[in-house]
């Protein structure tokens, strides 16, 4: 689950809630005449606390993630006139939270299918929300996230705070509920919060970031075909966790070279796109195979992921002629390719990584003075020397400019969850009866 | 490592490096590059450098310099058995060496 993923569950959640109104009614209470009476009040009162709670955990999400994009620590002394707009939202979402004595919902209310429709759909808000903290914990946090990523989160949670807002005032007369603190200056940062972080161009990369299961190694016997192959190359990905000495290094790039070239050879037929990228990347891996001949770097390990490298490259080898191969692969060389991009991006963050912190040496060529010899002509001596710009023989050049997977351009909007920002808005300003309102009455022309 | 034992090393991997450059095959190349890195494995990684340029192109003859590169490392106090499996790695090489 990314932070889409999540953000996107709690859209949806709170865009069907804002479809629903008459509440006491859908909660079983009385008011229609064709709908019987289910609930009694004491009931209607329980359910209303415990949708108190589930908002508080939807709230407590709001305020973690305008924390994340605008981190300012200490708002207590400023006033409205000295915050931003989006300190004005982090400061009123606090007040909020605080004043609120809901609580967080318990592990058995969160994971409980609920009976009535309109607390399920809470239900999943506040999952979504319980769910959605991870992220701020893992890539989804400032220093991590570019400006314009920043300004998604603190959109969406702002956009979340409306909707939020909009709620509170339809739950009011549900015995139980906990009015929110302030809901009219809450709203108002929100809305402003949200048009705030929509001036400039938005970033919706952020999408996948967020928190995902540590990989582990696959360790069992040898898988048959290309499934096989995956293993290795998964392997792989993890053993380069740990920093790999010189030798290690130039064994993992020599097996790229022979796995990249095989399955251009075999994705020809089937997939002339990847063939295609792939054989690019064989190039890219001879040229890294050549440019590391002379690399020496003693610290370090990296055993692993050589020998599962190694491995990849042995797997791939033995694999059918690509006419003999199952034709249905197309899932398999996707993820493949995912692995590929993983490998790359690891492998350049360790070559650079080894060049600045002076754990690789490259052996160049540098006259010397010497006063041991009468020779006119000093002999030409090879030093092993850290990598910098000047000595560097290409490598570092080619780390940058070829090996490192290039960064997209960002999307203008979201294709996956851009559909449930728009409807969360649409559900938000919506009125029943205005004019845009494709249920309400239409004005005469 | 003595001068001698290092200045045989760096000759035999400056031409098998320089035949993994003019191959005429993708396997070949692998090859030639596995016997590389079997020599450095053999010296744990402490090696000299190579240096390709200037060499000759005619494969023959950067064969039968780094044949005989490798086997003069058994003087310098390589193991035997190790040197004739890289010798034996450099055959295959060869032989996959065919259009």
């Amino acid at each position: 689950m990314t932070y889409g993923d999540n953000a996107t569950a709690l859209r949806v959640g709170l865009a069907e809630l804002l479809h629903h109104h008459r509440i006491q009614q859908r909660l079983g209470g009385p008011g229609l005449h064709t709908v019987p009476v289910t609930t009694t009040a004491a009931e209607r009162a329980d359910l209303g606390q415990q949708i108190s709670r589930y908002r508080h955990a939807a709230l407590a999400w709001c305020l973690q993630a305008v924390s994340a994009a605008n981190p300012r620590i200490n708002l207590d002394r400023t006033t409205t006139r000295s915050r931003g707009p989006a300190e004005e939202l982090r400061y009123r979402l606090t007040k909020a939270v605080e004043a609120s004595t809901a609580g967080l919902p318990s592990l058995e209310e969160l994971t409980s299918t609920e009976d009535l429709a309109i607390v399920e759909s809470w239900r999943e808000v506040a999952r979504a929300a319980a769910l959605g903290e991870h992220d701020f914990g893992a890539g989804v946090g400032y220093g991590r996230l570019s400006d314009a990523e920043c300004r998604v989160v603190m959109k969406d949670a702002a956009e979340v705070t409306r909707a939020l807002v909009v709620l509170d005032r339809r739950y009011a007369k549900v015995p139980g509920w906990e009015s929110l603190k302030d809901p009219t200056r809450l709203g108002r940062a929100a809305e402003i919060g949200a048009m705030f972080a929509g001036y400039e161009t938005p970033d919706y990369r952020v999408d996948q970031r967020g928190w995902r299961p540590t990989p582990r190694f696959v360790d069992v016997p040898g898988l048959p075909g290309l499934v096989g192959v995956l293993q290795a190359q998964h392997n792989l990905f993890i053993g380069l966790d740990r920093f790999p000495n010189a030798y290690s290094l130039r064994v993992v790039l020599d097996s790229q070279r022979v796995v990249s070239y095989e399955a251009a050879q075999n994705a020809m037929s089937n997939a002339p796109s990847l063939a295609q990228e792939w054989a690019r990347r064989t190039q890219t891996y001879t040229a890294l195979v050549r440019a590391t001949r002379n690399l020496g770097g003693l610290v370090g390990g990296g055993g692993e992921a050589a020998g599962q490298g190694a491995l990849a490259a042995t797997r791939i080898r033995r694999l059918a002629a690509p006419e003999e191969a199952q034709a249905d692969q197309t899932l398999l060389w996707g993820q493949l390719a995912q692995l590929f991009t993983a490998v790359d991006e690891r492998v350049a963050a360790i070559i650079s990584h080894g060049a600045d912190r002076r754990l690789y040496f490259q052996a160049v060529s540098l006259p010397r003075v010497t006063d041991q010899s009468n020779d006119l002509v000093k002999p030409v001596r090879q030093r092993f020397v850290p990598i910098t710009s000047a000595v560097d023989g290409g490598l570092l050049r080619l780390v940058a400019d070829q090996l490192r997977p290039r960064r997209l351009p960002a999307p203008a909007v979201s294709p996956r969850t851009g559909r449930s920002r728009e409807e969360l808005r649409a559900a938000i300003d919506h009125r029943p009866g205005s004019p845009t309102s494709p249920d309400g009455p239409q004005l005469g022309v | 490592m003595l001068l001698a034992h290092a200045v045989a090393l760096a000759e035999a991997r400056s031409y098998v490096a320089a035949l993994a450059d003019l191959t005429r095959t993708f396997d070949a190349s692998v090859e030639y590059e596995r016997v590389l890195l079997q020599l450095d494995w053999m010296h744990d990684g402490e090696v000299p450098g190579l240096e390709t340029s200037g060499l000759t192109t005619d494969r023959d003859i950067l064969f039968a310099v780094a044949e005989s590169a490798i086997s003069e490392l058994v003087t310098h106090g390589v193991d035997a058995l190790k040197v004739e499996l890289v010798l034996d790695m450099l055959e295959v090489a060869r032989s996959q060496d065919a259009p």
